[in-house]
């Protein structure tokens, strides 16, 4: 029991902001369009942060996701429009996103920079380039044409399939293969991770490829919910995906209690904890003050915590 | 444990006490009985500026007060169409009957969401064109996107929008302002807007002012661009984008600021030391024609720097589409309802001022954060009223339309 307690106490937490904020909203919250509304927001933050869980879990720190998400948009609508094909737009997503966290990869991991710096470099990079090619056109924007992107963007059926799939698979990989084990094990402690046999280099760099995949699954997602690309697009994701994490209990400092479940329950809290606000009538500004005051809260009790047990590096 | 327990507490506890002094009340006053409680939620850039300040007081000071409406209020900031879609998502979920926005871009996304809610949508400062054509192809800007979102275009929810300068799209508001630049006696003009997409009005206002221009023999200072006016700025380096226009003619004396003239034109010129004032009258000296105002028009329009200025009358806006709204939300769609005459475009006045008088009846009779009388503004709640289906009105749209293109002149005088 004591081994699940904290995963309870994440769970006893989603709970109660669903229980306050269904009760607080008059049962608003559980209407048709405010559940397919938090799906939509959902699956891309959900499918997101599982991949994320993957550097975190190894120590690392990504804060380009948002700027990933904008330009993995800007490769699928370019491809989508030129090719009419979405399957296309969707390969090319992931691959434009892999690319920019393998480039992350390698220079955090062969030149040794720290995470951080290069998540920045890769940020101000990838939002330059969309920034600059949505000002060459006329609109500073570039829309989807033709192609018809109802699957990803109001069947419903489909998002929670295709999110439902990615917990699995990835809680697998996570839990059962040398890739999450390797990746939390270097998280405690990288060189006794080497020593006994962890392929470090290797396996941060398949972090990051997996995080990569997933980023540009949820690029996807966005790009056919809003239907077009801009310099804007995908801002503030980043910090999105971190308060979900702390939200869901999770080390940032990764390691061997990092839980996959903290992105799948940190999600649910966060878009449940937000649209309840939302509903219930509070200021914008106050909802992201009240994200920003959660970020801290949580890193903070993490930070005590982890002074008091962390394994010696 | 304990500090994992503290910690959902200290969040539940932050939470609930920020909603502490959240609530809003509402008075019904005299209204019929069977008239149905409304939300409406409103979109603007912020408000802050007299925009965004005119139609907050309009709505939460009088508005609310004389009906049963409540207004719940979204900023998305200019151009960021994520932002906007956000805003429409959040005040749907608060539950709004209807939505009017300051954006005109976005509609086929943002009309997605709203038929799919059964919410009411218009456009407060912007038209309603269609020109997807209504055969699916996009329109020149985007707006509308693909066919099925074109098809929104007929959708009972969409209750269209606003010719802010008139359906000549500006061009005789732009000779007015050319009028007045010409008989001020300046010899080298410029002028200067927001992108077009997002404001593409600019362009036609800038040729009814370009023909006084060229008939009086008034130089311009081209776009390198376009060769014409007006030089384009970005949303947020409007000033920076001033600055290095008037770089470029070093002996332009005016200008014309479309993109915020009182609020981004102005103070970028005062930075580089080009404006025009009794003490600084020499060569590049740069005086103002303005498509805004602020509260500093009238120490410029004394003084000799300021031309002419003008702003949208917001409450002509508001009123317009609230009246839609409210009666939409009671069950009479002005949009379907037969006999009604709808249109898809009302066309609001949009006032200008070249000398005190006309400034003071402006501000007398259209600014509501100026005056503080509402029972001199714009459109009363008695003159809405004679409108409204719900209040045994006419649910006539021509005399809506009416309501809300007055002129100054012809509001005072209602009033007087």
């Amino acid at each position: 029991m004591k081994k699940y307690r904290s995963v309870i106490i994440q769970w006893m937490g989603l709970i109660l902001v669903i229980l306050i904020f269904g009760i607080w909203s008059g049962g608003n919250l559980f209407s048709k369009y405010n559940l397919n509304s938090m799906i939509i927001t959902a699956t891309p933050l959900l499918i997101a942060c599982l991949g994320m869980s993957f550097i975190f879990a190894h120590g690392g720190m990504d804060i380009s996701s948002g700027a990933v998400v904008a330009l993995a948009s800007l490769a699928a609508v370019v491809t989508m429009n030129g090719s009419g094909s979405l399957l296309l737009a969707v390969i090319v997503s992931m691959l434009a996103s892999m690319a920019c966290y393998m480039v992350n990869s390698v220079i955090t991991n062969k030149f040794g920079l720290m995470a951080t710096i290069t998540s920045l470099s890769i940020m101000f990079a990838a939002r330059g380039l969309v920034t600059y090619i949505c000002q060459q056109t006329p609109n500073e924007s570039i829309s989807i044409a033709s192609v018809d992107v109802t699957l990803f963007k109001k069947n419903y059926s489909f998002m929670v399939l295709v999110a439902v799939i990615a917990i699995l698979v990835l809680t697998v990989v996570f839990n059962y293969t040398e890739i999450g084990k390797g990746a939390k094990a270097i998280g405690d402690n990288s060189r006794s991770a080497g020593q006994n046999g962890v392929p470090v280099d290797r396996t941060k760099m398949t972090c990051y490829a997996i995080a990569g995949l997933c980023v540009g699954i949820a690029a996807i997602f966005k790009l056919c919910s809003t239907g077009m690309v801009q310099s804007t697009t995908g801002t503030g994701m980043e910090m999105d995906i971190l308060v979900v994490v702390v939200l869901g209990g999770m080390s940032l400092s990764g390691g061997v209690s990092t839980k996959i479940s903290s992105a799948v329950v940190g999600t649910f809290t966060y878009v449940f904890l937000v649209k309840g606000m939302t509903i219930i009538g509070l200021n914008p500004n106050i909802v992201v003050l009240i994200k920003a005051l959660i970020f801290l809260m949580v890193i903070y009790i993490t930070a005590q915590r982890n002074t008091l047990k962390t394994i010696p590096r | 444990m304990k500090k994992r327990v503290l910690a959902i507490l200290l969040m539940v506890m932050v939470v609930a006490g920020l909603l502490a002094g959240c609530g809003a009340s509402n008075k019904a006053g005299n209204d019929p009985a069977d008239v149905k409680k409304v939300k409406i939620g409103v979109i603007l850039y912020n408000y802050t500026d007299i925009q965004g300040k005119e139609i907050k007081n309009y709505c939460d000071n009088y508005l609310a007060k004389e009906f049963p409406v409540t207004f719940e209020y979204q900023t998305a900031a200019s151009g960021d169409n994520e932002a906007h879609l956000r805003a429409v998502d959040a005040l749907i979920s608060t539950g709004c009957n209807a939505i009017m926005s300051g954006y005109d871009t976005v509609i086929g996304e943002t009309m997605e969401k709203c038929d799919s809610a059964g919410v009411y949508y218009g456009i407060l400062f912007g038209e309603a064109k269609n020109e997807a054509d209504k055969d699916g192809k996009y329109n020149s800007y985007g707006n509308w996107g693909t066919t099925e979102q074109s098809n929104l275009y007929y959708s009972d929810y969409f209750l269209g929008g606003i010719y802010q300068f008139g359906s000549d799209h500006g061009y005789e508001l732009g000779k007015t302002y050319g009028q007045a630049v010409v008989d001020a006696g300046v010899k080298k003009v410029g002028a200067i807007s927001f992108p077009a997409y997002a404001f593409s009005d600019a362009i036609v206002i800038c040729q009814g002012f370009t023909e006084v221009l060229g008939q009086a023999g008034v130089e311009i200072c081209p776009d390198e661009k376009t060769g014409g006016l007006p030089a384009e700025a970005g949303f947020i380096s409007v000033g920076d984008d001033t600055k290095a226009y008037i770089a470029k003619y070093t002996d332009m004396d005016c200008i014309f600021g479309l993109s915020s003239g009182m609020d981004m034109v102005l103070p970028a010129i005062n930075e580089v030391g080009r404006l025009w004032s009794p003490s600084n009258t020499g060569t590049g000296s740069l005086k103002l024609a303005s498509l805004g105002y602020n509260d500093s028009s009238a120490k410029y329009l004394e003084d000799g720097t300021l031309l002419i200025g003008g702003t949208n009358n917001y409450v002509e806006s508001v009123a317009y589409l609230f009246t839609l709204m409210f009666d939409a939300a009671n069950g009479y769609n002005m949009k379907t309802a037969e006999g009604s005459g709808f249109e898809y475009n009302a066309t609001i006045n949009y006032p200008t001022f070249s000398n005190m008088e006309e400034l003071k009846d402006m501000e007398t009779y259209m600014l509501t954060t100026v005056n503080n009388d509402f029972t001199k503004c714009s459109v009363s709640a008695q003159e809405i009223k004679s409108v409204l289906k719900a209040y045994g009105g006419s649910g006539a749209w021509s005399e809506l339309s009416g309501l809300v293109s007055r002129s100054v002149a012809e509001i005072k005088e209602a009033r007087q």
